[in-house]
């Protein structure tokens, strides 16, 4: 059966049931690790909740990355995209657990043998600026988004989009050249939030400087001296209005300047990305004024092996190196214990993880390891080269790898840079091990690192067997077949040793005592219209 | 001048000099260690221990106790030292000599050697010496030489444009004029006075940039771009170190002594050489 | 004077000379480093795939070659034109202009702090060589060589905002000359104040190094000069020692100090590099460092031909002053 034949009802399901598979963490497995204040100084949660939520007062927040631009249609960057959420409304949002929610269209129904959407707009709702949200608007807005001009990087999340089209004020429909299953990815993105047609006419290139949308908080202010400044937007329609007044996002690139400025008062939380140094979360939890939250990421980091050279693409080399290497080392000398062992080609946070390739892998013993590199011939003196990227944790780690290899005599030499040379260097194929670091909501993440034309794979395999399932795992719809193939890939792949799975690290925010209700998602990001501030 | 009397002047000097011993004293160490270095580690420096990680200094087997991965401090110290030194020096040599020739060559002889040589010190100039650094850096990939071949560059033009300009004044000066006019040759009159007059200044700017240089290896450290691990650099420490200043300062304290040492003793040292040197200085 | 003229026109002429040059290396330079824009924004992009990454450069222009299109950019940037940032797709100049205030304010507190603390440090060393005064200035001075800005700038936070919290950690909020004028005007101390604390650590954490330069600087030139005849004979004649020392003295010392401060000017921004990182200052040294990181080629070049031109211009004002300061400089 096509997914053109399928009844519309059924159809936005699997759409449905794609976007809750990418977000959605497996938190039961996550109990041990999950949300956990850290210091024994804080009110108990029961405490915490009985305190009704205030509303006012300014929240100050300090990030280690700050937006390129807040342009949608002009940006990729992942910091980028979590604040235009803040300011812009897309036409649905998406839920902590991965569920489609409304945002500025109360309904939608797909229709033309699911190749359109059809979006009702919700009645009422006005842009910052005070233009009225209307179908008009949602066509400017995905004609901006594909136009040539624009050279938007974001244009491949509207997927196979034909065009879109204004049936009246209140109603749109986007055509499909096919039927889009992921097409909740994309769309609940601020990548594609509908923006005010007036405020783009207006001001043209500093767009970006001064977005204008319909999301909870409007941008006051945007330089490099002050930051970013929010204010909530009172007359906010698709959700629960933001207890906070104003938020302040300012940059801090400068780990030990970040927290001295948390710990110092003079801001009140570091979230996002790495904002919170894995290297300072023991000082930070000792300090009564701050509580911690954690959780593990979609994040892993494994030793890809470039198999088009010798003696890499020797089985027995790369069980060598699996079993000279020992992960929990790597964790506690390099990251101070903040991540948890890996054990496959993904992070077990993303759903479709295969529990199995736990029993998979090899045990760290060197013995063992020097005995296989000398039945492969290459004995001790074998020279290798491994690149990685810049970060502090990733050094650190490539710096563990590097001593513990040397234990099992291989000369392993690192060569870290940021990242933009690592992505094209590893391209060259000149590298013996790269130091490979993915962060992803979605089991699909297997294609791009993995099959022979992905964009992301750097291991040089020509394997047509596993192709085959990663390219039926693209099409297959049927969840239970779907999560067979994942299955059979992940095994495929933990089998034939094309990487050494090493830690997945968590993510950890840092908020002053004062910042309440703070949840801390899967994604990384903290929903700032929930927190408050008590005084 | 006779070798053996231009000696015993200096030993002379230093005699009476408590800074210039103690400068010898102190770069004499450094240099004999940084060329002895892996017989006086204790410990591998690359060896990481779980249970050295954080170790505080004080104990007989960590006198300067353990960093974040577990490694000995003090054999890391005494590790880069060599690397340390080894940047300073091929560094410095390389920039003084071809900054003071070129300066040299500038400032005396003019024309449109001067117009070149000038354009290509602006050029240099005019550009941020980190940024140049960065550029070269990403161009041709972290690495030893690299890290050398980038400092080298932004640093000959101090030496070129002070010696230019000591160069052009000494140029004016009658003793010059009278041996131009009694027709000493251009060359001789370069090698045999122009250089003795500036070399104050350059031992000054030299000695300066021991310690700049690593500093600045420190800096590339900062953004990334340092020696390459395992080996250990005085620089690449400090900056592995920052994050854990309130935890365990003993990471950064120790480097930052070894690089204070350095400088003190390269200094002192350079003052001594330049007071006793300065031609203009003793002939009073 | 018509020599003088002559000589400005030629340093402006050679100027000019240097800025496109250096322009021109590093348009040159920054593609041959490995990786362009749309690699970096790929980077952290899974879903993005190869077509849509040639799709994206094609759109940018980034297919189009170095020489014609460093003809055209040259013709903008005579109108002032330097092109539009890849990364954050607005003008370069505009990004400019909002961060270099901050950087060349910092810079101005830094030399002045330097040139505040070096000078008296300098001149007292040569007067007691070898005393204890100047046993103090030259470790004062050593250790301003042996610290790494960034550590010393680091160590200062922790100090003065995390343990006293005397002094706010980082950020920029506004000009403290500008202050400096308000507050003059209303006799109040307040607002120089909430601008100028901003600059204190930075500002001292920069001027560090350039102290111990400078304080090395003037005092090998002031030891070379209280030994030349005029001083000498000036003390002979009975001419009050101070008087010596600074109509004297110092006025010929300064020669050397003025030329090597000229050159500050490009170490004051690598400095700045890193000041600025550590105290989230926002100046263009942090975005000529993001813009090599996202080969961001518009904004690469913009801020490297800026930071010439200023350096130019500054320069060539100092060699004014040298022509003025010694009169027996001839240039060839």
């Amino acid at each position: 059966m096509s997914l053109e034949d399928l009844h519309p009802r059924d159809f936005l399901k699997l759409t449905e049931a794609h976007l809750r598979r990418h977000v959605l963490s497996r938190r039961a497995a996550l109990a041990g690790l999950g949300v956990a204040a850290a210091s024994s100084l804080l009110p108990t949660p029961a405490q915490a909740q009985a305190q009704t939520p205030r509303h006012g007062g300014v929240l100050r927040i300090g990030r280690v990355q700050e937006p390129d631009t807040l342009d949608p249609h002009k940006t990729s960057l992942a910091v980028a995209e979590s604040t235009m959420l803040l300011i812009l409304e897309p036409l649905a949002r998406r839920d902590p657990d991965g569920k489609v929610i409304p945002a500025l269209a109360q309904a939608w129904e797909f229709r033309d043998n699911n190749r359109s959407i059809v979006f009702h707009l919700r009645p009422g709702v006005t842009f910052h600026d005070g233009t009225p949200v209307d179908a008009a608007a949602c066509v400017f807005t995905a004609n901006r988004q594909m136009d040539k001009a624009t050279a938007s990087p974001t244009t491949f999340m509207l997927g196979p989009l034909d065009k879109v089209e204004a049936i009246d004020p209140q109603t749109v429909v986007y055509h499909y050249r096919q039927p889009f299953v992921p097409i909740w990815v994309g769309l609940t993105l601020s990548y594609c939030a509908i923006l005010s047609p007036t405020a783009v006419a207006a001001e043209k290139e500093r767009f970006g400087r001064k977005p204008v949308g319909a999301g909870p908080f409007k941008a006051i202010s945007w330089s490099p001296d002050a930051g970013l400044k929010l204010a909530r937007f009172d007359a906010y329609k698709c959700g629960p209005l933001p207890y906070v007044d104003e938020v302040h996002l300012t940059q801090y690139p400068e780990d030990s300047t970040r927290v001295a400025a948390l710990v110092s008062g003079e801001i009140q939380g570091i979230y996002t990305g790495q904002s919170v140094p894995l290297d300072r979360v023991r000082s930070l939890r000792s300090n009564a004024d701050i509580k911690l939250s954690t959780r593990p990421s979609q994040s892993i980091r494994a030793l890809d092996f470039n198999q088009s050279l010798a003696p890499i693409n020797d089985i027995r080399v790369r069980q060598a190196i699996y079993q000279a290497i020992d992960p929990k080392r790597v964790i506690t000398l390099a990251l101070d214990g903040n991540a948890k062992v890996a054990h496959g080609p993904m992070p077990s946070a993303i759903p479709g993880y295969d529990a199995k390739v736990e029993q998979m892998g090899f045990p760290y013993d060197p013995a063992k390891a020097k005995a296989l590199l000398a039945e492969a011939g290459v004995g001790s003196g074998l020279q290798l080269k491994l690149i990685c990227n810049d970060s502090p944790d990733i050094r650190n780690s490539a710096e563990v790898v590097q001593a513990m290899l040397r234990e099992v005599g291989v000369t392993l030499s690192v060569q870290s840079m940021p990242i933009g040379q690592v992505v094209v260097l590893t391209k060259k194929a000149e590298h013996h091990m790269y130091l490979y670091t993915y962060t992803y909501p979605d089991p699909d993440v297997l294609y791009p690192v993995f099959a022979s034309n992905g964009s992301l794979q750097r291991n040089f395999v020509n394997d047509p067997a596993l192709d085959k399932l990663l390219e039926a795992s693209r099409v297959e719809f049927d969840a239970a077949k779907r999560q067979a193939l994942y299955d059979e890939i992940q095994e495929t792949l933990m089998r034939k040793i094309y990487w050494v799975p090493l830690f997945e690290p968590l993510n950890v925010v840092a908020f002053a005592k004062s910042v309440q209700n703070v949840e801390l998602r899967s994604d990384s990001d903290v929903d700032l219209t929930k927190v408050w501030l008590s005084t | 001048m006779p070798e053996t009397a231009e000696r015993s002047r200096l030993g002379t000097a230093l005699r009476h000099s408590a800074k210039g011993i103690t400068g010898l004293a102190l770069v004499t160490l450094v240099l004999l260690v940084a060329v002895a270095a892996p017989l006086l580690a204790p410990h591998d420096p690359a060896r990481q221990m779980l249970e050295w990680r954080f170790l505080a200094p004080g104990s007989a087997a960590h006198l300067l106790g353990g960093d974040n991965l577990g490694r000995d401090i003090l054999s890391r110290v005494i590790v880069g030292t060599r690397t340390s030194i080894a940047v300073a020096v091929l560094v410095v040599g390389t920039a003084s000599i071809i900054g003071s020739m070129l300066g040299v060559l500038s400032g005396y002889a003019g024309g449109v050697l001067d117009t070149v040589i000038m354009r290509l010190v602006d050029f240099q100039l005019a550009f941020p010496f980190l940024l140049m650094a960065l550029i070269v850096m990403a161009v041709l990939g972290p690495g030893f030489w690299t890290l050398v071949l980038a400092l080298v560059m932004p640093l000959w033009v101090r030496f070129a444009r002070v010696v230019r300009a000591e160069a052009l004044r000494v140029a004016q000066l009658e003793y010059i004029d009278a041996a131009r006019s009694i027709g000493v040759s251009t060359l001789r009159i370069m090698l045999g006075h122009v250089l003795p007059n500036v070399l104050p200044s350059i031992i000054v700017l030299a000695t300066l940039d021991v310690a700049l240089v690593i500093i600045a290896e420190a800096a590339l450290s900062f953004l990334g771009l340092g020696v390459q691990p395992p080996t250990p650099s005085w620089g690449g420490m400090i900056s592995q170190g920052r994050d854990f200043l309130g935890d365990a300062p003993w990471m950064v304290l120790a480097p930052g002594l070894a690089i204070l040492l350095t400088a003190i003793g390269i200094n002192l040292f350079g003052d001594f050489l330049r007071d006793t040197y300065d031609p203009r200085l003793q002939q009073r | 004077m018509l020599s003088f003229a002559g000589f400005l026109l030629r340093r402006i002429v050679y100027a000019a000379i240097v800025v496109v040059g250096i322009t021109f290396v590093v348009s040159a330079m920054i593609k041959l480093v490995p990786g362009d824009p749309v690699d970096v924004m790929a980077a952290g992009n899974p879903g993005m795939t190869d077509a849509d990454k040639d799709v994206l450069r094609h759109q940018l222009g980034l297919d189009k070659s170095l020489l014609p299109a460093f003809g055209a950019y040259l013709a903008g940037a005579v109108h002032g034109d330097l092109g539009i940032s890849f990364r954050q797709r607005e003008p370069t100049t505009a990004l400019i202009l909002e961060r270099l205030p901050a950087t060349a304010e910092l810079s101005f507190w830094a030399l002045l702090f330097s040139i505040a603390v070096a000078t008296p440090l300098g001149v007292i060393t040569a007067l007691r060589r070898d005393g204890i005064a100047d046993y103090i200035g030259t470790m004062i001075a050593v250790l301003g060589v042996s610290i790494p800005g960034f550590l010393l700038g680091i160590v200062c936070i922790l100090i003065f905002s995390v343990e006293l919290h005397w002094l706010p950690s980082s950020g920029y909020r506004g000009s403290a000359l500008l202050a400096l004028g308000r507050s003059i005007a209303t006799g109040s101390a307040e607002p120089f104040w909430n601008s100028f604390r901003y600059f204190l650590m930075p500002g001292a954490s920069l001027a560090f190094a350039l102290t111990a330069i400078n304080a090395r600087l003037t005092r090998s030139a002031m030891v070379e000069v209280l030994h030349q005849d005029f001083v000498l004979f000036a003390r002979a004649k009975g001419v009050p020692g101070w008087v010596v020392v600074f109509h004297h003295a110092l006025r010929n010392a300064i020669i050397p100090i003025v030329t090597v401060t000229g050159l500050q000017l490009g170490t004051l921004l690598s400095g700045a590099i890193i000041i600025e990182t550590v105290f989230a200052w926002p100046g263009i040294g942090r975005l000529a460092v993001q813009s090599i990181e996202w080969r961001d080629y518009p904004l690469v070049q913009a801020t490297v031909l800026v930071s010439a031109v200023l350096f130019v211009v500054l320069n060539l004002a100092v060699d004014v002053l040298y022509r003025l300061l010694d009169p027996r400089i001839q240039h060839a």
